[in-house]
């Protein structure tokens, strides 16, 4: 069945991808950025390959060594090299970023764009709650829920898109309200479609692009405040390798072994950067699109 | 490189514009002449936390408690040695013959800080309101003694069931002697805020979150007054700022020196850094209800050779610990005897377990408290340890708020906890650790493990008065425990403090209390 | 008018506050009783200690009970201080309202002359060494960039304390400064970055252009016309994070060891002091929405274009 206002989106669509790939190569902090962090995934991957040493297994002969050739970052207070548990740490902490920022968009873009299109009471419901949401303390938000659930990572996204939801809900409800009075979406209600319809196929697909931009930008900061969960003890569990963990467990020697607190942050600032330009480039694909 | 261009720019600039009037020279207080203790100064303790109240019925934390044990009396006190028990405010006590009643004589020349004399009735007042059922101390009073002023000067208590140890529980904080006409002139609620002192000190001044100042109080009993004009005690929250301040001199005394930089103090010009005994066990109570393994000895005894105790001193208190040798809290607690030490055996712990319930090994979980360093270390050192016997330990760190949950509910597997002994009496944690809850305990420090033999002998204890036959009580008593098990029982960490060297006098006693009364400083 | 408008619509997002945070910290496991008397109190104690405490009360009456004493200005007292929780509160309010001012302060310091130097040569080498100094701060984890400034001026080079917050004014501005660096480091590259692309708008703008033809002076010209617009835009950003960073300083604080709101949310919700939960959450509520508030009629100032109704 062909409908009059698919074909629109269909072609807007169309467009959008030839330009997408034409203009992705044209952006080098794109390109930086990717590259960054498939770097990063890349060695993590082969960690086993780029370093002798066990991640976990404790050596206490040898504990708090500084950075040589045989451990490029030293060791840490139970005899572990810290550039493997750095390694090893990669694809735990972008998971972590990803689905911390995944999660909230999803659950924010759908009650946003529910209340943006529905209106009436269903609307201000939603919005109250969101303005409850913005105002809460996010940390006393974040530490109750992971009490109340129990540690570990289910408990920490559940916490994370609780307390980050509400800024997606409110980008959605902007943009649809905008969109509603957009023709197509006019001509799709004339001709009588389902709400669950108009909104999944007609509307959605035009707020995930500055959900998106939205979405980069908050990545990185998500990333950085994951960590400092676990800085303040309520991240994984040890002993996993985990970059804030690490840089938590190493404060008591910052006086004597600096190491144990400095290299590893480095990862993060290398994640941070290769998110950063990716989600610079991005925007810029995405905007130059619209 | 920007970044760090700006950085500097900053730096510089702000630098210029705070440095004239920072560097503010500390007081320093002219000494008196000759004689051997010095008399007059200031002395400056750093600490890691600030009072968070002055009303000993709801205090709980260490900082509180130690800060109102310098202004508060209470009628029984430990020698500096922390070796034996004296009278303090009381001039003397005496027992009836079945340890059941208790009977003592106040000093008549002791003042509270406003010049008004201490009396019998300040004092069964105080206990009274500490034992009230909003109270954070009511625990302290063992053997549920009822309370009557006999005159003046003159208590009396009777116990429920004779208990040899009670004048041991009068040191503790939740019996500091309170005026009763204060309370009743400021009202009791401000009591956290404007404490009238009974001991050597006053609260003169308290900024809060910053400052305490504490003056001698002139109606102060005893010999043993106050040597120095003034104590502040200043929130360094800080680890490494309290070290570097004692080094510095800008303070002259630092308590809670981290492990991790005693040896580099022990260099330092004009410091001296000091290490001593804490009454304290760090140890994992294992949860029979919740594991079924945990019921079976064997798997217990298993798990305790199997761990290297000198290995977690060596890591994780850097050597300035001891290795735990007995259920009671350390060397210097009465009756101790190390004679059951369970040595570090991995053949044996090998064949305890392919004897046991569960030859092929388990899988269990241990609970620690999210941020405490110490107890992180020793879990994961733990978990290498008892891979070795096939018991896979998964570590799960929780809020504070939660482990307490957990363990008194019941609901943990393994837990790390740090328990300590307030006085030097063993009996203290006896019911805690060892008895049931219709016993008037815990359930064992609710592992859920019960051995009467231990109950009978720990009762038995409490009505012994004959120090020699109490000792064999208590022989067989850890003997039984330390074969039995039901907690693994670590290390002891200790006590470590630095201070200038011109301090003399001052120590922290191993129940963690210090009296700045005793310390002097010279010039 | 608008004024009115917006307090009245501060009031059900107060009262949801108030609701959540109540039946939160009562679903977290962890009893406050069994944390006050510690581990060798027998279970009647802590039953008693609960009576004594209202924790045995329906739950329905607890929150009415908390909800008419908040509207009678009363927070209720410190199951750990024994004092009003308002009380305990105003005293940490300080230092965390100061670091936080204190970091805006900074932060606009470093914003305004960057923004405007890489505006002005956009695309040039100014340009892009701002921006790359931008992303790369931004990529920084506050806690561990503290922990790295600490390092190296508190405890090698010794130029700043370690920790605390001093007894006077000149002192705080001294023993806050690395921790209002690092705030300023992580705050002002979003500044910069939005400050220099409104610039960068704004610098094309015909009315610009026409005050240049008349003749103005290009000092003035940046200063009554360029500025002022472009700010609006950014006082907006500084606003929103502003109340982010209320609810976010605990990490530096704990860096810092500063006795904040920080350290007094992460204890208090340790020892489950439901008043001073209660009563933190509630205030940061408010402060958030007065700063949202704020910021709305700041923006109507800066940018004479804005007008409410």
């Amino acid at each position: 069945m062909s409908e009059p206002s698919m074909g629109m989106a269909g072609r807007v669509n169309d467009w959008g991808l030839r330009w997408r790939e034409a203009r992705w190569l044209q952006q080098p902090a794109l390109l930086v950025g990717g590259g960054l962090l498939l770097a990063m995934v890349l060695a993590s991957l082969l960690a086993k390959q780029i370093s002798p040493y066990d991640p976990i297994a404790q050596n206490l002969s040898n504990t708090l060594q500084p950075p040589s050739p045989v451990h490029w970052f030293g060791t840490d207070n139970f005899g572990r090299d810290i550039f493997t548990r750095v390694l090893h740490a990669v694809q735990l902490d972008l998971q972590i970023g990803v689905l911390s920022v995944l999660f909230p968009m999803v659950v924010g873009l759908f009650l946003g764009s529910l209340a943006g299109y529905l209106g009436g009471w269903v609307e201000t419901v939603v919005m109250r709650v969101v303005d409850v949401f913005t105002a809460f303390p996010f940390l006393v938000m974040v530490i109750a829920i992971i009490a109340i659930l129990g540690p570990g990572l289910t408990s920490m996204y559940v916490a994370l898109t609780l307390a980050g939801w509400s800024a997606y809900a409110r980008i959605a409800r902007g943009e649809i309200l905008v969109i509603k009075k957009a023709e197509y979406v006019q001509a799709a209600r004339a001709l009588g479609f389902s709400n669950l319809r108009i909104m999944f196929r007609h509307i959605l697909p035009n707020i995930v692009t500055p959900a998106i931009i939205f979405a980069m930008s908050d990545i990185v900061l998500v990333i950085l405040s994951t960590t400092s969960l676990s800085f303040l003890g309520l991240g994984v569990q040890p002993p996993t390798p985990e970059w804030g963990s690490m840089i938590a467990e190493g404060r008591p020697f910052i006086m004597t072994a600096w190491w144990l607190v400095t290299l590893p942050g480095m990862a993060i600032v290398l994640v941070g950067l290769g998110l950063s330009l990716l989600g610079d480039g991005l925007a810029d694909v995405l905007r130059t699109e619209e | 490189m920007k970044h760090r261009i700006v950085g500097v720019w900053l730096v510089v600039w702000l630098v210029g514009l705070v440095l004239t009037g920072c560097v503010a020279a500390p007081a320093a207080a002219p000494a008196a002449e000759g004689g051997e203790p010095q008399r007059g100064g200031i002395l400056t303790v750093a600490r890691s936390a600030d009072v968070n109240l002055w009303d000993p019925k709801y205090t709980n934390d260490n900082y509180s408690l130690w800060a109102e044990m310098q202004i508060y009396a209470t009628l029984m006190q430990n020698s500096p040695d922390g070796l034996q028990l004296n009278p303090w405010l009381a001039e003397s006590y005496e027992f009836n013959e079945d340890a059941t009643e208790v009977t003592f004589k106040l000093h008549d020349d002791a003042q509270f800080c406003d010049g008004s004399p201490i009396t019998a009735e300040d004092v069964r007042w105080s206990l009274e309101r500490s034992r009230e059922p909003d109270s954070n101390v009511s625990w302290q009073f063992f053997s549920n003694p009822v309370i009557e002023v006999v005159d003046d000067l003159t208590l009396k208590f009777t116990l429920d069931r004779p208990n040899v140890a009670f004048p041991h529980y009068l040191t503790l904080w939740g019996m500091s002697v309170l005026s009763k006409k204060h309370a009743e002139t400021v009202g009791v609620e401000a009591l956290s805020t404007q404490p009238l002192g009974s001991g050597p000190f006053c609260l003169d001044r308290w900024d809060k979150g910053q400052l305490v100042v504490l003056k001698p109080n002139p109606g102060y009993w005893g010999e043993d007054r106050p040597l120095v004009d003034e104590v502040h005690l200043r929130v360094v929250q800080d680890d490494n700022a309290r070290v570097l301040q004692v080094q510095t001199g800008e303070v002259d005394i630092a308590l809670d020196i981290p492990y991790a930089q005693v040896e580099a103090l022990k260099g330092a010009p004009g410091v001296e850094v000091f290490v001593d005994t804490l009454y304290g066990t760090a140890a994992i109570p294992l949860n029979q209800r919740t594991v079924p393994q945990f019921a079976d000895k064997k798997i217990r005894q298993a798990m305790a050779h199997a761990i290297d105790r000198q290995a977690l001193v060596d890591a994780v208190l850097l050597g300035q610990g001891e290795v735990a040798k007995s259920p009671f809290y350390g060397p210097a607690i009465l009756y101790w005897t190390g004679d059951f030490e369970i040595p570090y055996d991995l053949e044996k712990a090998r064949q305890l377990m392919a004897e046991s319930s569960a030859p092929d090994g388990f899988a269990t979980e241990l609970i620690i408290t999210s941020g405490d360093t110490m107890a992180a270390q020793t879990a994961v050192i733990l978990k290498d340890q008892l891979a070795q016997i096939n018991v896979d330990v998964t570590i799960t760190p929780v809020e504070a708020g939660t482990w307490w949950e957990m363990w008194s509910g019941g609901t943990y597997q393994m837990l790390y906890k740090l328990g300590t002994n307030d006085v030097i009496d063993p009996a203290e944690n006896l019911p805690f650790d060892f008895w049931s809850v219709e016993d008037g305990g815990s359930d064992a420090a609710f592992t859920g493990f019960y051995n009467e033999r231990i109950v009978e002998l720990s009762q038995a204890a409490e009505r012994e008065f004959d120090n020699a036959k109490r000792a064999e009580l208590y022989y067989e008593l850890q003997q039984i425990a330390m074969d039995e098990t039901p907690q693994l029982w670590l290390f002891h960490p200790s006590n470590r403090w630095a201070t200038r060297d011109n301090v003399e006098g001052f120590s922290v006693f191993p129940t963690g209390l210090h009296r700045f009364w005793l310390a002097s400083k010279t010039q | 008018m608008f004024l009115r408008k917006r307090l009245a619509h501060m009031l059900p997002v107060l009262f949801g506050i108030t609701l959540v945070v109540f039946l939160m910290v009562r679903l977290i496991p962890g009893d406050p009783a069994r944390i006050l008397l510690g581990t060798h109190a027998t279970p009647e104690r802590v039953t008693e200690l609960r009576l004594a405490l209202g924790l045995e009360q329906p739950l329905w009456q607890q929150f009415f009970l908390f909800v008419g004493n908040v509207v009678r200005g009363d927070l209720g007292d410190s199951l750990v201080y024994r004092r009003p929780v308002l009380e305990v509160i105003l005293e940490r309010l300080a230092p965390t309202l100061f670091l936080i001012g204190y970091a805006a302060l900074l932060s606009l310091l470093v914003t305004i002359p960057l923004a405007l130097w890489a505006a002005l040569r956009q695309n040039r080498l100014p340009d892009q060494g701002v921006r790359g100094f931008a992303t790369l701060t931004l990529s920084m984890p506050s806690f561990w960039l503290g922990l790295n400034l600490l390092i190296l001026f508190a405890v090698r080079l010794r130029w700043f304390p370690v920790a605390g917050y001093g007894n006077d004014l000149r002192q705080h501005f001294w023993h806050l400064f690395l921790p209002a660096l690092t705030i300023t480091l992580a705050l002002a590259p979003m500044l910069i970055r939005s400050l220099r692309s409104s610039l960068i708008d704004v610098l094309k703008a015909p009315y610009v252009e026409f005050a240049r033809a008349k003749g103005v002076s290009e000092r003035r010209v940046l200063q009554h016309h360029v500025l002022r617009t472009a700010l609006s835009s950014t006082v907006t950003i500084l606003g929103l994070n502003l109340g982010w960073l209320i609810g976010g300083t605990v990490v530096i604080e704990t860096v810092f060891t500063i006795a904040g709101m920080g350290s007094l949310v992460v204890s208090s919700i340790f020892a489950r002091d439901y008043p001073v939960i209660q009563g933190v959450t509630l205030l940061f509520g408010v402060l958030v929405v007065s700063i949202n508030l704020l910021t709305d009629l700041v923006y109507a100032i800066l940018d004479p274009r804005v007008t409410y109704e």
